[in-house]
């Protein structure tokens, strides 16, 4: 069983955002809803400054605080590390929201099938991955696309990266690509002082 | 195939045929080969349709060019397929009053009553005098077999006439890279760079060519340690990302390429003399007038052999080493050579000299030239499938940023010169050419020609690069007085409001706007918008209804590119085509835009025959028998693409093989790639340019120009070499204290992209698009602060805007994204951003005639508003 993880390389992001449309449309969600965010920070003063481009989701972490918080057993952990939200069971209470140091939960608060990319004027129809996907009032996030990555495909925001800063694979291998990168180029968690063991890495700061 | 650190992929790539199959055996759907249309690169894409319906777009993992990459624009592109503003059928105007935001009280109409009412004025135009037709066509796919139905009319108004992309466009980028290595575009050689210096421009980190092509190429160099300089007033996404980031005052990147070429000729002497003397122009004599010395006989240009202490033709067989420098007597005048030329003329250009105008210090100056001369490797050979190439890895590329100013042209032949200098074009890590041949549709890579002259002559298919000149004039855009004018569209809607002030006999009176928008392209509404109520017909094909088609008389409905049919290639080293397919059928009564230009040139008649649109399509895509479009047959496009890939297939594949396969796109060889000039020299002397100009000037005396019409037409920037010419923004208005530029952004194409919900909402979650970008020290000093609304004020606009502060832009300068600021009944565009455009001048002061641009920086100053206005929304 493999146990999937992800590295972000700061040196090739660019912030172009395909990651964030490629997960939007391909998880259907609503307008204000970001399952992938990147923030840009300027660091430095005129004329010395640059600009860092941070891609963030999910962290999918070992010790995952909001499946500990969860009180109904809706978050939980698949056996090859992909932390899932099971909405049949989310009773909506949001206490892994607050429990996420990341940021990387979100209350759905109104029906999202039948409200499309014009806010309901003419909705696109609803992608069969993603129709009755989510429900209201249940506390969602990223899956990894676990259903791509069921079929052999890599997360949506991964295949699309033009600078392929995203880089998807198997932690458990040592010759996986993100494994490799892990170890040559100093791959860091965000936050470790947070102790969540997350599966996602950042290279190149 | 790909190289260096960075060869790690994914486990899997995004749809491999597998996972497709494997799709399909779920009952997801059907997955449709495309290429993206919402900007010009023309990405492979796969569209998934259930149920008859578009529902998820994702990138064509068999895509050579892009590897199923694909960027925000193209993953959001399903938002044009399903947007409620659609226009659903074609519409008549029934309010005869025109004007920003008037109700035009469009009816609808049928296709017939409609393509009848548009086919009639035709028919009159055309008999009458076919240039009262300005047809406006710029279809980003397409824009050059559209512009083949203007010239089948027989307008000299057409491809950007009235919108112009003078203003959008790096159109010195085409102009003098065509005339200096046949390159319609130019492309860094990244397997083999090591050194990048761009200046305004975001090749590989936004706009410009093949941006997801060119993203994970740049981000593999940075990878293997190239090194990435950025010369641009703002920090741009490329500058916040590069090794280093020279903040440059608007418009002066010409002034620190002189300055560069400077330290390359006077200080450093590090260029690359060998390749001078045998492959450019330098070594060739110029006399006096600066015009080539040439041989009594033969008519050839002269070169000084030093070995034999004469002068000889530059091919003949006896030629000796040329010369360089020095002064010499030939033909019994003194002459030097072209390089001597460029060494006198730019004396004066130091570093220093540069630093006072475009703020870049001396030292750095100094150093970077030094850098880029060393990186260049000048000697250097690597071997490609067993021949030798020169090996020049350093790159100048430049583009928007430094290009559409004044003094534009000026800058890119500098950029040019410093090329030329190293031997760095058309060789292995410097910039390679996609030529303007027949490849573009599907065709062979063709070599570049050579003159009788030895120097480069460039395939320029569907494009002109030279107008002749005619008294009266016959180009509203004043082409006949800018005879290497690329395109001054902008300029149109000026002249033809007084057409005799500039010569004219004629007054344009209809108006085709195919995929344009005059009002975010252009500058100054006012004149806009006086000119589109001046004229009796003005038709817009379109998607939606814009700030344009409120002067609209008809508008019809145009399908989007999910619709739509096209076969293109539009990268620089592959041959073959892509595939656009209409994934679904047409939604609503919406037709192709080519079909609409069909109809009408039938209904019009000027369909068939050896003067109709099918023979200008025959020309355009290269068709010949036995596959080309026969002159007396009406075909739909889909029809003609047909025609053109069995042409260019030599017979073996048609469009549904495209539609099927969706590309077959492969590298071309390395002798197809590089050195396409083969023996052909290089111009360090731009002769043509010079000669260009003479002739227009003793045209514009013979004709009295300037006397009868009070027209000072600017022919001093014709010169054989750079040289320093301000931008008018540079002396005018102190009241104004901010030079203002605009800039693009990966997820804008043009105004194109702010209907699209998707892109806006992240559009205005960036720190900076939607702002009105100032220096933090500056605002401190002002007192503004960020967030405050404030009136954009110059003397042609006032336009309400929101400061964002950053560290990363020039002290006296604005930063405003193009593509927002739309003034448009659609709700999810109107009202957001900032139009900067509207502060630009239409006029011949701020025109650079040479080249053919717009000057896009303009000077206003920020006025905090106060009220009401101050409230955000």
């Amino acid at each position: 069983m493999a146990r999937w993880g992800m590295v972000f390389s700061l040196a090739r992001c660019i912030g172009c955002n395909a990651c964030v449309v490629a997960c939007k449309t391909e998880n259907r969600l609503p307008d204000d809803i970001y399952f992938t965010r990147t923030f840009v920070e300027e660091v430095g003063t005129f004329p010395e400054v640059r600009r860092v481009y941070i891609p963030t989701l999910c962290n999918h972490c070992e010790d995952a605080p909001c499946e500990k918080a969860c009180p109904s057993g809706a978050t939980y952990t698949r056996d090859d590390g992909i932390v899932m939200v099971d909405q049949d069971r989310c009773i909506g209470c949001s206490a892994c929201a607050v429990a996420c140091p990341y940021d990387a939960r979100s209350m759905i608060e109104e029906p999202n099938d039948n409200r499309g990319l014009f806010g309901g004027a003419e909705a696109p129809p609803a992608e069969p991955d993603a129709v009755d996907r989510w429900r209201a009032g249940t506390v969602v996030k990223c899956d990894f696309c676990s259903r791509r990555v069921d079929r052999g495909l890599s997360p949506a925001c991964v295949a699309v990266c033009p600078t392929e800063a995203r880089i998807f694979g198997d932690l458990d291998d040592p010759e996986s690509a993100p494994s490799r990168l892990v170890r040559t180029r100093n791959g860091a968690p965000p936050l470790p002082e947070k102790n969540t063991k997350p599966k996602v890495f950042y290279i190149d700061y | 195939m790909r190289q260096g650190v960075w060869t790690e992929r994914p486990p899997e790539d995004s749809m491999s045929d597998a996972a497709i199959a494997d799709q399909r055996e779920t009952g997801n759907g059907r997955w449709v080969r495309s290429h993206c249309q919402q900007c010009f690169n023309a990405c492979g894409i796969r569209v998934e349709v259930v149920d008859g319906n578009p529902v998820r777009i994702r990138g064509d993992a068999d895509d050579p060019n892009t590897h199923g990459h694909l960027c925000a624009r193209g993953l959001a592109g399903l938002a044009k397929f399903y947007d409620p503003q659609r226009v659903k059928t074609p519409l008549i105007r029934t309010n005869p009053e025109k004007g920003r935001r008037v109700d035009p009280g469009f009816r609808e109409a049928t296709w017939d009553e409609a393509l009848d009412l548009v086919a009639a004025k035709l028919r009159t135009i055309r008999a009458d005098n076919p240039n009262k037709l300005i047809a406006s066509l710029w279809p980003y796919e397409k824009y050059v077999q559209s512009s083949a139905w203007g010239s089948a009319f027989g307008t000299a108004n057409t491809g950007f006439s009235f919108s112009g992309v003078s203003n959008q466009c790096a159109n010195p980028n085409h102009f003098v890279g065509m005339i200096t290595h046949g390159a319609l575009v130019e492309f860094p050689d990244l397997t083999h760079c090591r050194y990048l210096i761009l200046l305004g421009s975001e090749y590989g980190f936004g706009a410009n060519q093949s941006f997801v092509r060119a993203a994970r190429e740049l981000a593999d160099a940075r990878d293997r340690g190239l090194k990435l300089v950025v010369v641009d007033p703002r920090l741009s996404v490329a500058a916040g990302k590069a090794d280093e980031w020279l903040p440059i005052k608007p418009a002066t990147d010409l002034a620190f390429l002189l300055g560069f070429i400077h330290v390359l000729v006077h200080e450093d002497r590090s260029y690359d003399a060998a390749w001078l003397r045998t492959g450019t122009n330098a070594p060739y004599l110029l006399g006096p007038d600066r015009n080539f010395v040439t041989d009594p006989d033969s008519g050839k240009p002269l070169i000084f052999d030093e070995t034999a202490g004469i002068a000889r033709p530059y091919d003949d067989p006896a030629l000796g080493r040329p010369a360089l420098e020095g002064t010499y007597t030939a033909n019994g005048v003194e002459c030097i050579p072209a390089f001597q030329h460029l060494v006198n003329e730019t004396a004066g250009n130091t570093p220093e000299w540069a630093e006072s105008i475009c703020d870049i210090p001396a030292g750095t100056i100094r150093r970077l030239a030094k850098e880029f001369a060393e990186a260049s490797s000048v000697g250097a050979t690597v071997a490609i499938d067993g021949v030798d190439y020169p090996l020049r890895p350093a790159c100048l590329l430049s583009y928007r940023g430094l290009q559409a100013h004044t003094n534009g042209t000026l800058a890119m032949m500098a950029q040019e010169t410093v090329m030329v200098l190293m031997g760095a074009l058309g060789v292995p890590g410097g910039l390679v050419a996609k030529s303007m041949d027949a490849r573009r549709f599907g065709g062979r890579p063709q070599l570049m020609t050579k003159g009788p002259d030895g120097i480069v002559r460039p395939h320029a298919t569907g494009w002109h690069l030279y107008t002749e000149f005619s008294y009266p004039p016959k180009s509203l855009e004043l082409r006949d007085y800018g005879p290497l004018a690329l395109d001054m569209g902008h300029l149109v809607p000026l002249t033809m409001l007084e057409p005799e002030k500039y010569g004219f006999d004629y007054s344009p009176e209809m108006l085709l706007i195919y995929h344009s928008n005059p009002f975010t392209n252009a500058g100054h509404h006012e004149v806009v918008a006086r000119a589109l109520k001046k004229l009796d017909l003005v038709v817009s094909i379109n998607i939606y209804l814009d700030e344009s088609t409120d002067y609209a008389d008809v508008v019809l409905p145009e399908s989007t590119y999910l619709e739509r049919f096209n076969l293109i290639n539009w990268t620089y080293d592959m041959q073959g085509l892509q595939v656009g397919q209409p994934v679904v059928e047409p939604r609503y009564d919406t037709r192709d835009g080519m079909d609409i230009l069909i109809e009408l040139a039938d209904r019009a008649g000027f369909l068939f025959g050896e003067g109709g649109f099918n023979a200008a399509l025959n020309r355009t895509l290269g068709l010949s028998p036995p596959h080309a479009l026969a002159l007396d047959r009406k075909y739909s496009y889909a029809e003609v693409l047909d025609v053109q890939a069995r042409c260019h297939s030599r017979g073996e594949r048609d469009l549904a093989w495209y539609c099927e396969h969706g590309n077959d796109l492969r590298p071309v060889a390395p002798d197809e790639k590089y050195r396409m000039y083969r023996d052909a020299r290089l111009p360090l002397y731009f002769n043509s340019i010079k000669a260009a100009g003479d002739e227009l000037r003793r045209n514009l005396e013979t004709y009295k120009i300037a006397e009868r019409h009070g027209l000072e037409i600017d022919t001093s920037p014709y010169q054989g070499v750079p040289f320093w010419q301000p931008s008018p923004v540079h002396g005018e208005d102190g009241d104004y204290d901010f030079y203002v530029i605009s800039y693009k952004s990966y997820m804008t194409t043009y105004g194109d992209t702010a209907t699209n919900p998707l892109l806006m909402s992240l559009s205005e979650r960036d720190p900076y698009l939607m702002k009105v970008v100032i220096n933090a020290h500056t605002a401190r000093k002002k007192g503004l602060r960020d967030g405050d609304v404030v009136w954009v004020e110059s003397r042609y606009a006032r336009e309400r805007g929101v400061v964002g502060l950053t560290e990363g832009i020039h002290p006296e300068t604005a930063a405003i994204s193009g593509g927002f600021g739309r003034f448009t009944r659609h709700p999810v565009a109107d009202g957001k951003g900032t139009l900067q455009n509207a502060h630009l001048p239409i006029d011949l002061a701020h025109t650079g005639m040479l080249g053919g641009t717009m000057e896009t920086v303009a000077r206003v100053r920020l006025v905090r508003a106060r009220g009401k206005d101050a409230r955000t929304h």
